[in-house]
């Protein structure tokens, strides 16, 4: 339940007022990894560390990986036969026998092909995802936002203590 | 404002995440690697593997597991193998690379086919495992063992045959058929030669020239007349050579009939078989018997040998092409993982050297039982040598048990070679009903080999099976009931077998198998039947081959009169062309040798 409150809270937090539309699009663009990629690889681990880090929406993040975890479930038989069709092209072969038999690159999974296609169709979806969710935040703000804040339950949402902990991750 | 890039105070939080990460893989890793060992080895051998407990000692790299329960994919009720402790002392570099190299193994209380105290759970999932099952489908199913009858001989009261079921009918009317077009060729063939005009002309030559006198018609008129008669014979020689043409075909369509009417032959040979079969007669022949008796358990005993090489293969493929295997198991689709293999590079599972101490059963104790294990590894290209294992050991005392056992798994050259050789003495062999008799024998304890090699697609195997204490009696759904004549002598012989030996070989290939089995027993029941019902049957016999023959009779004659019409008509046919055209070129032949008699030999004649 706290989960839920929490993540509703920055939603709202994120659409209305938390960071440029630029932060927010990009935490959502990262964010998305962690929804179209299989969730428990290293290479999510690095996207979590560069949400914190970089000074982008921690709750857009959020807000980008709810949104594409039920698009990532779709879309797993196409990220498989993408993830196939670049595994067992003969041209990449060398690339992929190096890679796995180097120390430590075995354990990002890369030679699966769920893991492997989702992930290469969110780097080239990188660019119009950021577009995207760049256009959709200003796009909000400007017409249903103010509307949002004024309302009822955003006045209760905002005026829980929990979220306060979400300051440690407002961008700055 | 310039809007700063990192955001560094978000570093503790993350850090204490990853802390949180650690002390959740400390307090449950073990238990993590428990559960997915578990259900990959579940998966990877199509049977349920249970793993008790599982301990990782990083200093060491040392793995320890306890508690292994593999149940028998062909019986839930009992394991294949568990073992108290197995120790994996693993080499660290190539943990690394997601590569499991076990420098030593050491197993102990390993038991064999011990009960289970639950049913083992029914495996479903597509695995390598289920696939290979698929492969083999019900493989020993293509022996078709029928069920040995025993019908009494006198209940046998009529046999009615659709004729047109019958092979011999069939095949007759093929042979009545295919005469039927080879005549027809033949005849237009014969047809299409017309010597009429040649030979007519020939023989007014023949004429015109007997009628001449060579001295009077001077030289010119002399080679006028030879060069006639080498015109006319060289088209006597296109004559014969499409009459000899003819005469090939008449052979080879005679030669084609005639292996017809040999196929007849053969199909008459099933016929009897099909009728036989209609009647039910009892089999008195021993080598069938045998196959009849002990067919189902020798067919079982040998896909089960072919189940695991088959698998062994699957997960011990020769070459280095990428290996497929399922993705782990996720919320998410799990997708296909696939391992790229390097030469100079660790294989991704590799057992160096392994050990084992065992027993068998569960009723023994304190067994001297030893295994070993060599190079066992999922890319036997890499590691360039064989798998070898060995077993041996013995047990005293009031129930002596020793054993015997070598195996290779060479996945290295092109065509693979996986064999296994097994000698058991003192095993409790198990009691089983014989198929189609209401009995049922107990070998008790005795000696058993096997020896199996699957080399590429050839299989080759015997199982051996010698027992001096042999019991048998009724099985249990045929208590009570009452016995027949047939049945109560069949007990009575079986009574009287005191020992079992059973011979079986396999060979062929795994598409098209073929198992020969001899048993003592088979022999003594055959001769029993053979005693009691061999007059009967044989006269039953003498029935059915009247009945079938009175059923094919027709057909046949038919078939046969159309072959000897192309064979005799034909052939006579051919055979006076022939005839005439060389009687015409026999008189051409007197009068050129007439003719160039008279030009004093001076005339240089091409040889014919």
């Amino acid at each position: 339940m706290l989960a839920i409150l929490k993540l509703i809270q920055s939603i709202f937090s994120t659409l209305h007022s938390d960071g440029t539309p630029r932060q927010v699009a990009a935490g959502m663009t990262l964010g998305a990894a962690l929804g179209l990629t299989p969730l428990l690889n290293i290479h999510n681990l690095v996207v979590l560390l560069l949400l914190c880090v970089l000074n982008v929406s921690f709750a857009g993040g959020m807000l980008g990986w709810a949104f594409t975890v039920p698009v990532g479930f779709a879309l797993d038989p196409v990220f498989d036969r993408i993830g196939n069709a670049l595994l067992m092209s003969p041209g990449l072969r060398p690339l992929w026998t190096s890679w796995y038999n180097l120390p430590g690159m075995p354990y990002t999974n890369f030679n699966n092909t769920v893991v492997l296609g989702s992930l290469v169709s969110w780097l080239v979806l990188l660019g119009p995802l950021y577009l995207l969710a760049r256009w959709g935040i200003a796009r909000y703000r400007a017409t249903w936002g103010q509307k949002v804040m004024n309302s009822r339950m955003y006045q209760v949402l905002s005026a829980s203590k929990v979220y306060n902990m979400y300051r440690w991750f407002r961008p700055e | 404002m310039a809007i700063k890039l990192f955001r560094w105070r978000a570093i503790l939080p993350f850090a204490l995440f990853l802390v949180l990460i650690a002390a959740v893989w400390l307090l449950f890793g073990e238990e993590f690697i428990r559960r997915q060992s578990q259900d990959y080895a579940t998966e990877m051998l199509g049977a349920e593997v249970d793993i008790g407990g599982l301990k990782v000692t990083l200093r060491q790299s040392r793995v320890v597991v306890t508690g292994l329960q593999v149940a028998d994919p062909y019986n839930r009720n009992r394991n294949l193998l568990s073992a108290g402790r197995i120790v994996f002392d693993l080499e660290p570099a190539p943990l690394l690379e997601k590569k499991l190299v076990i420098d030593q193994m050491e197993m102990t209380g390993l038991q064999f086919l011990a009960p289970r105290a639950r049913p083992a759970r029914e495996i479903k999932t597509p695995g390598i495992a289920q696939r290979v099952k698929a492969q083999l489908g019900d493989w020993k199913q293509q022996f078709n063992v029928p069920l040995l009858s025993l019908t009494p001989v006198d209940t046998i009261k009529a046999l009615v045959l659709d004729p047109t079921k019958l092979a011999s009918v069939q095949a007759a009317l093929a042979v009545k058929s295919r005469a039927d077009s080879i005549r027809q060729a033949l005849e237009a063939s014969i047809a299409a030669v017309k010597p009429g005009p040649v030979l007519d002309s020939a023989k007014a030559l023949t004429a015109r020239l007997s009628a001449a006198n060579p001295t009077k018609l001077g030289t010119q008129g002399t080679l006028q007349a030879v060069a006639d008669i080498k015109r006319t014979l060289d088209q006597i020689k296109g004559l014969k050579q499409q009459v000899a043409g003819l005469q090939k075909s008449v052979t080879d369509g005679a030669g084609t009939l005639t292996n017809g009417l040999k196929d007849i032959d053969a199909a008459r040979q099933q016929d009897y078989q099909l009728a036989r079969g209609l009647l039910k007669l009892p089999s008195v022949s021993a080598p069938d018997i045998s196959y009849l008796l002990f067919g189902p358990p020798t067919a079982s005993i040998f896909e089960q040998a072919l189940y695991y090489t088959t698998l062994g293969r699957s997960y011990l493929p020769p070459g280095l092409d990428p290996l497929r295997n399922p993705g782990p198991k996720r919320l998410r689709m799990a997708g296909t993982t696939i391992a790229f293999p390097k030469l100079n590079a660790y294989p991704t599972f590799l057992l160096r050297q392994g050990k084992v101490g065992f027993q068998f059963g569960g009723d023994t104790t304190g067994g001297a039982f030893s295994a070993a294990v060599q190079g066992l590894t999922s890319e036997p290209a890499l590691y360039g040598r064989p798998t070898v294992f060995t077993a041996q050991g013995s047990l005293k005392g009031t129930n002596p048990l020793t054993l015997q056992l070598g195996g290779l798994l060479n996945h290295v050259k092109a065509v693979p070679l996986d064999s296994v050789q097994a000698s058991v003495g003192g095993l409790p062999l198990p009691a089983f009903n014989l198929p189609g008799l209401p009995f049922r024998l107990d070998p008790g304890r005795g000696h058993a080999t096997l020896q199996f090699a699957l080399e590429g697609d050839r299989l080759r195997g015997h199982w051996g099976v010698a027992s001096t204490n042999l019991t048998s009696g009724l099985s249990d759904s045929a208590r009570g009931k009452p016995l027949d004549k047939l049945q109560s002598l069949v007990g009575q012989v079986l009574g009287n077998v005191k020992s079992l030996t059973l011979d079986a070989n396999i060979s062929g290939t795994v598409s098209r198998p073929s198992i020969a089995i001899s048993s003592n027993v088979g022999d003594a029941l055959a001769g029993g039947i053979r005693q009691v019902l061999g007059e009967q049957v044989a006269k039953a016999e003498a029935r059915v081959k009247e009945e079938v023959d009175k059923q094919i009779s027709q057909g046949i004659a038919a078939a046969q009169q159309q072959v000897s019409a192309v064979t005799q008509d034909l052939g006579k046919k051919v055979g006076l062309q022939s005839d005439q055209i060389n009687q015409v070129e026999t008189e051409l032949q007197a009068q050129l040798k007439r003719y160039t008699g008279g030009a004093g030999g001076l005339i240089q004649l091409p040889k014919f």
